[in-house]
């Protein structure tokens, strides 16, 4: 029988936003959990408006109920107002659609998209009324699942999860699905470890309990002991190899009150092969696979009479470098003329093409123009891989100021391997010659450069993950240095909390051992650590210290590229000594091209997974990527 | 150009939406309706929509008006079983007209509003001992009370609760549950919100709830005029 949880309406307008919590969005899916075989909520571990604007729950979400064998239902962290008001009244976590207490569900799928998310996921693990650790839940305990680019790094949270899948969930989710309500249809057999040991032999599914770390004498990470027979040493991503005829969600839910990326989203490709040395996502969802223009035109009509948005957004890693976006904006300007509907690029490139497009599709109202050039130097840019150069920076923004724009905004990191003071020096010189070049060009006094700085988390499977961050007095001094640099009211100078980097930082690369850190840090109270204004450091290093953990044996440590790392089982189909010869390079300050344009670089993802990269524009010549014509 | 006039309710999943909220949840239905509905000139159209009130959070409303500007003229009923098919949970079209389009504006018109006020009881109350709250709540011709502006500076303002609270309060308890229905008239000088009735009767007449446990359903919103509330559909 499934029960429900009524909440007193008079109660419930006390809390801010009471819309967060009470469901009934158009297109939402409220299905009879008597009628279907699994139930399955799936949990974003913060706020709804965070929360619902994040794509990969929404398509997993739509691709689920399209089945009429599941129901597949929203539970978002609740602000701590609202927190104390269930607690209060004894209410457990619910879902949005029915109302249900989520240890009713059958299995409860977290996405990981943010390391300090992490303590969000103890909390509502205990708000549901779930125990925390995995040990500890019995067989009416949900199956409790953990997907997303943290996934990758899935040891931290090792203790608390039964099962991780790794990589692109369209096509495995179904399997899984498949694996469960069979297994529930013939009596449950094996019980839950059954169903784990099954599933463990799926490809991307990793089962920590099956695995057992081990340490040398003086602490440091040895290696991981396979323990129940028959399972993979290395769990490999999905990948989905035909991107153009995946699952697309066409009927999105439209939230009542407004939340971050409140507009269609319509995603044109996936993967990013710039091989940009910093970046996780570039190696996580390799390779770039496109879809066609004329797909993706369908999509965007029917998403937009679906869900009455007057906004569609034109959403991947790099959106700029989709090869067939002019023929595409000119189709959806052309498809849309008479209904107001507005494109937006979230992402562009550094170069005049770019802004080109970016004049398009902002015929109506100019907004800031944002652009990442993330270091200050070339030789910097070099390291990092970034290609481009300051003619390209000053070339778009050239065309920006001769086509309206006034406001600019940068982005940069700071804290980079192998970065000076010269470099920093150099994100203040970049900013006056940008701000000095709509002067001259518009001879007006009016325009506006902003200068956002974040402290750079190195993050595994990168070629960085070796790389010591730095500690936080430094990154405040280069923060203070930076502020000192800029004095023009023109130019507003921004940066974040280095503190929070150097949580993220411990996480990001953390093993096992992080569990009871992160328990720690729960009895204490942390929970929406991405907040600034909840973020509290002092806690999170006494749950450092009541642990018994020193976070800079994570965060700042220079690790030896030789020596086994707590992820290695964790495969995304880049090989280490690709990420190894990348970070010789860097520190060479050696460039390396993207793959898409020119010859394969050697990652092994394609050959490992095998796919291949799907670019419409490439002809056939190219070292055997699929290609089309648009 | 046609001008529509439209009854809709606001409740349920809606009923915690700000008035910006349910107007953009109203606009959604429109395009979703595919209504030819006319937008503004200018960098940043916007459709020509507009409300007679703006509802708060927490209130829910039997009944609002809006105006919108059709480019063509599409038979009421066609309207309302367009919108109500793309309809979320909480908002529905009730009734329609096509109006004069010089016709005053819904804001104008409207100015009595009747709600219920609805709270927890927290001490035991029957119907007599709230009926004794009230008559001395409707006996007192002189009931001030200081409105603090955001917008001006924090500057206060004395504000004569009957002047705009005209007619008798009346109420009723039910499951230590207080209903308390208050007709409010709007003046050239504004009008007292449900929610300061409420804190009034707490504060200064002894009604036994809190303050901030209150959530307030429109009944009907009218324009009167000589002592008589008229429907905002008919125009003179």
């Amino acid at each position: 029988m499934s029960r429900t949880v009524v909440i007193d309406p008079v109660l419930l307008s006390k809390v801010s936003k009471p819309a967060r919590y009470v469901g009934g969005e158009w297109n939402s899916v409220v299905k009879n959990h008597e009628d279907v075989k699994l139930t399955v909520a799936y949990c974003f571990p913060d706020v709804y408006e965070v929360a619902m604007s994040h794509l990969g729950l929404r398509i997993l979400y739509a691709l689920l109920n399209e089945r009429d064998d599941v129901a597949a239902e929203r539970v978002y962290a609740p602000w701590p107002d609202m927190e104390a008001l269930m607690r209060q009244k004894g209410y457990p976590l619910y879902s949005l659609e029915t109302k249900t207490p989520v240890v009713d569900f059958d299995f409860v799928g977290f996405t990981l998209q943010y390391e300090m998310s992490f303590s969000n996921i103890l909390n509502m693990l205990d708000l549901a009324g779930i125990p925390m650790f995995s040990k500890d839940r019995g067989e009416d305990m949900p199956l409790v699942v953990a997907g997303g680019p943290c996934a990758y790094n899935a040891e931290p949270l090792a203790d608390y999860i039964d099962l991780f899948c790794l990589g692109e969930s369209e096509e495995s989710v179904q399997l899984l699905a498949d694996t469960i309500i069979e297994w529930k249809e013939q009596g449950k057999p094996g019980g839950k470890k059954g169903l784990l040991k099954t599933l463990a032999t799926q490809q991307g599914n990793y089962v920590p309990a099956f695995y057992t770390p081990h340490y040398t004498a003086d602490g440091a990470f040895d290696f991981l002991e396979v323990t129940e027979p028959g399972v993979p040493a290395t769990i490999e991503k999905c990948v989905v190899a035909d991107e153009e005829h995946v699952f697309f969600p066409t009927k999105p839910i439209v939230p009542n009150i407004d939340i971050v990326h409140n507009r269609a989203v319509l995603e044109l490709f996936r993967g990013c092969s710039r091989g940009c040395r910093f970046c996780q996502a570039g190696m996580l969802y390799r390779p770039v696979r496109e879809k066609t223009p004329e797909h993706l035109v369908q999509l965007a009509r029917q998403i937009i009479d679906n869900s009455g948005y007057n906004e569609i957004s034109l959403m991947s890693l790099s959106s700029a470098d989709y090869s067939c976006l002019p023929e595409l904006v000119d189709q959806l300007l052309e498809e849309f003329k008479d209904q107001k509907v507005s494109v937006s690029l979230p992402s562009l490139r550094i170069d005049s093409f770019s802004i080109d497009i970016a004049k398009k599709v902002q015929q109506v109202r100019k907004s800031g123009l944002t652009l990442a050039p993330e270091a200050g130097t070339q030789r910097l840019r070099d390291v990092i891989n970034k290609g481009v150069t300051e003619e390209n920076l000053m070339q778009a923004c050239e065309n920006a100021f001769r086509n309206g724009w006034s406001t600019v905004k940068l982005y940069f990191m700071m804290g980079l391997p192998t970065e000076t003071d010269e470099d920093l020096a150099g994100i203040a010189d970049l900013a006056y010659k940008v701000l000095n070049l709509y002067r001259q060009i518009t001879h007006k006094n009016n325009g506006k450069v902003t200068v956002s700085v974040s402290s750079f988390v190195p993050k595994t499977h990168t070629s960085f993950q070796w790389f010591g961050q730095l500690p936080v007095a430094e990154i405040e001094r280069k923060q203070q240095y930076l502020k000192s640099l800029i004095r023009d009211k023109h130019i507003s100078y921004h940066y974040h909390d280095a503190r929070t980097g150097h949580m993220e930082a411990a996480f990001a690369r953390g093993d096992r051992r992080l569990g009871a850190v992160l328990y720690e840090a729960w009895k204490l109270g942390c929970k929406f650590d991405g907040w600034t204004e909840l973020f509290d450091y002092d806690k999170w290093l006494t749950a450092f210290k009541n642990a018994g953990v020193d976070p800079d044996y994570y965060a700042a440590r220079t690790r030896d590229v030789d020596e086994p790392l707590p992820w290695d089982h964790l495969a995304d189909g880049a090989s280490k000594a690709f990420l190894k010869r990348e970070w010789q390079r860097a520190l060479q300050g050696e460039l390396t091209h993207d793959c898409r344009h020119l010859s394969c670089t050697g990652c092994g993802v394609c050959n490992e997974l095998g796919v291949s990269i799907v670019d419409h524009k490439e002809g056939e010549a190219s070292h055997g990527k699929t290609t089309f014509s648009c | 150009m046609e001008r529509l006039r439209l009854a809709v309710k606001k409740d349920g999943a809606l009923q915690f939406l700000s008035h910006l909220d349910f107007a953009r949840a109203v606009r959604y239905v429109i395009v979703r309706a595919h209504l030819p509905i006319n937008y503004s000139e200018g960098f940043n159209p916007h459709m020509k929509l507009s409300f007679a009130s703006a509802l708060g959070v927490g209130v829910c409303a039997d009944v609002e008006y809006l105006d919108m500007e059709l480019a063509e003229k599409i038979p009421v009923q066609e309207v309302m079983e367009r919108m109500n098919a793309q309809s979320p949970d909480g908002f529905a079209v009730l009734d329609g007209h096509y109006i004069d389009a010089k016709a005053p504006k819904l804001m104008a018109m409207a100015n009595y509003a009747v709600y219920d006020l609805f709270g927890p009881a927290t001490a035991p109350l029957d119907q007599a001992g709230l009926d004794a709250v009230l008559r001395r709540f409707n006996d007192d011709a002189d009931i001030t009370f200081e409105k603090v502006s955001i917008k001006g500076k924090h500057k206060a303002r004395e504000i004569h609760v009957k002047d705009h609270v005209i007619e008798p309060l009346t109420g009723t308890i039910k499951d230590d549950r207080i209903t308390i229905r208050a007709g409010i008239y709007q003046t050239a000088d504004g009008a007292i919100k449900p929610q300061e009735v409420w804190d009034i009767l707490v504060n200064s007449f002894e009604l036994p709830a809190v303050a901030d446990l209150m959530l307030a359903r429109r009944r009907a919103i009218y324009t009167r005029k000589d002592g008589e509330n008229r429907s905002l559909f008919a125009i003179e």
